[in-house]
């Protein structure tokens, strides 16, 4: 496993997780949440390679991939990723700022 | 109280590339039509519904429409439900109807969002559906969003981009016979196959197009003749704004909202002879198809092949040749869905009719990425 953390809100009362600092749960809707990491091994649900920027800045990188990647708490997040990737893989992200996306870091080997 | 109300009018614009047309120049042709369609004048109207234009941005656009058109309605209102706007839209005019707030709702949307402003700022704007902190900063586009769902359908149902190209086959077959369709030249499942990526599995033939056009409808409490078509059936569900944030069950917000639309209707989809569903891309439609029990899990490309869909077909679809080939001009582009619907039940689609003319017609329109889900279930009248 990597040693690359995720940051998320969890709530304290429910015990759910959540990409988003909000300030309280939307499960439940207690505000008893807080930062917490977790592991960085995510789980590829889903992956595209965007082809066509949706604007001029994103321009340079063409092409990359997009993934959405399921880490603990049964939370998915959004993540720029290599073009190469398939459903089901396993990578290592990061995740420092509740309000950015995670970075992507390495791909794992697939158990 | 009568909980009766009618979609007594219809209205469209071709769709298409519209050099200097403007979102009121295109919603006022719209609102013509529909109005003469209703045989109402405009003192008829005593509620007004617009959809958003993203070419004409306005916290009011009910009311500047209004005094454009030259309307004083009792109520007006701008409404926004992504693709599902048009028929969400549907569903208050209905309300108001039913709880007599006005006799005759005036519902148009429209916009030239192909020549109104440049592709680069509607792709920009569009991608906007995305979560503004944990979305879009990754640089994802609206097809790409969807991309992820088709990506993840494809991988759990089986079903092959080659049977997805068989539904962008089929919608452009049937927009040939439609006359106001933007995109009307025949393409076979090798061109779409070969047709540039733009996120896979999505490609550029999996996609619909940016359209000019406007809709319009006119929604009354009473039938004014035999053209008059009742609102069955309705049901709506919102289950999430962001693609990261989808209930589990990707399409689950679709099953409810036809289910709803069904059962207040009394009907069950054996009853239904056309369909009008939203296709933003071939897997919208594919996985929109599938979630309303129109075709079994992974299925609807091939169904398509087969013929289920076709004209002669067990559930005609989209013979006006849907969003992917009639075109989308935004909310006016869920509109179009249901106005065919509306001619299939008349009788009146000339080249496209179905015979008979089918009793029910079923209608879904989702709008975000899988966000926001509206059905109809449209009768023919008596």
């Amino acid at each position: 496993m990597g040693g690359c953390r995720v940051l998320l809100e969890t709530c304290a009362q429910c015990g759910s997780g959540d990409a988003l600092p909000r300030g309280f749960c939307a499960k439940c809707g207690s505000s008893n949440v807080s930062p917490r990491e977790v592991s960085g091994a995510a789980v590829v649900w889903s992956f595209t390679v965007v082809h066509r920027p949706p604007s001029g800045d994103c321009s340079e990188d063409l092409p990359y991939g997009i993934a959405l990647v399921d880490v603990g708490y049964g939370v998915r997040m959004m993540v720029r990723v290599p073009v190469e990737l398939t459903i089901g893989q396993q990578i290592e992200i990061e995740r420092t700022d509740l309000n950015a996306p995670p970075k992507f870091v390495r791909m794992l080997h697939s158990d | 109280m009568s909980d009766r109300s009618f979609i007594c009018g219809v209205g469209l614009t071709p769709f298409g590339r519209f050099e200097g047309s403007t979102p009121l120049g295109l919603m006022t042709a719209a609102a013509d039509a529909a109005l003469a369609d209703a045989g109402l004048e405009r003192n008829d109207i005593g509620g007004l519904i617009v959809g958003y234009a993203t070419t004409m941005p306005h916290l009011m656009l009910a009311n500047v429409f209004a005094e454009h058109y030259g309307l004083q309605p009792q109520h007006a209102h701008a409404a926004q439900a992504g693709g599902a706007t048009g028929a969400m839209m549907l569903v208050l005019a209905r309300h108001l109807a039913v709880a007599a707030a006005a006799d005759n709702i005036l519902v148009v949307a429209g916009e030239n969002r192909l020549t109104g402003q440049t592709r680069n700022d509607t792709v920009k704007t569009l991608a906007q559906v995305g979560h503004p902190t944990l979305e879009v900063p990754t640089g994802a586009t609206v097809p790409a969003y969807y991309a992820l769902l088709a990506a993840r359908y494809l991988h759990d149902t089986g079903c092959t981009e080659r049977d997805l190209a068989e539904l962008a086959v089929l919608m452009r077959r049937h927009a040939g016979a439609h006359p106001g369709a933007h995109l009307r030249a025949p393409i076979d499942v090798e061109t779409v196959l070969a047709s540039r990526p733009i996120a896979p599995p999505l490609k550029l033939l999996d996609c619909c197009p940016i359209s000019d056009g406007a809709a319009a409808f006119v929604v009354s409490r009473n039938a004014h003749s035999d053209r008059c078509l009742p609102i069955a059936g309705w049901g709506e569900a919102h289950t999430h704004q962001h693609i990261s944030s989808a209930p589990a069950d990707v399409t689950c917000g679709a099953r409810r909202a036809a289910g709803q639309a069904l059962a207040r209707a009394g009907r069950t989809i054996a009853d239904v002879g056309y369909l009008g569903i939203y296709d933003s891309f071939t897997a919208t439609v594919a996985m929109l198809l599938e979630s309303t029990g129109f075709a079994q899990p992974g299925r609807a490309g091939r169904n398509a092949a087969e013929g289920r869909f076709s004209q002669d077909g067990q559930y005609p679809l989209n013979l006006d040749g849907g969003v992917l080939s009639h075109g989308h001009c935004g909310v006016g582009g869920g509109m179009a869905v249901v106005a065919e619907a509306m001619a299939q039940l008349r009788g009146e689609a000339g080249a496209r009719q179905i015979f008979p003319a089918p009793r029910v017609a079923f209608t879904h329109v989702e709008g975000g990425v899988l966000s926001a889900h509206v059905s109809l279930v449209l009768e023919a009248l008596g």
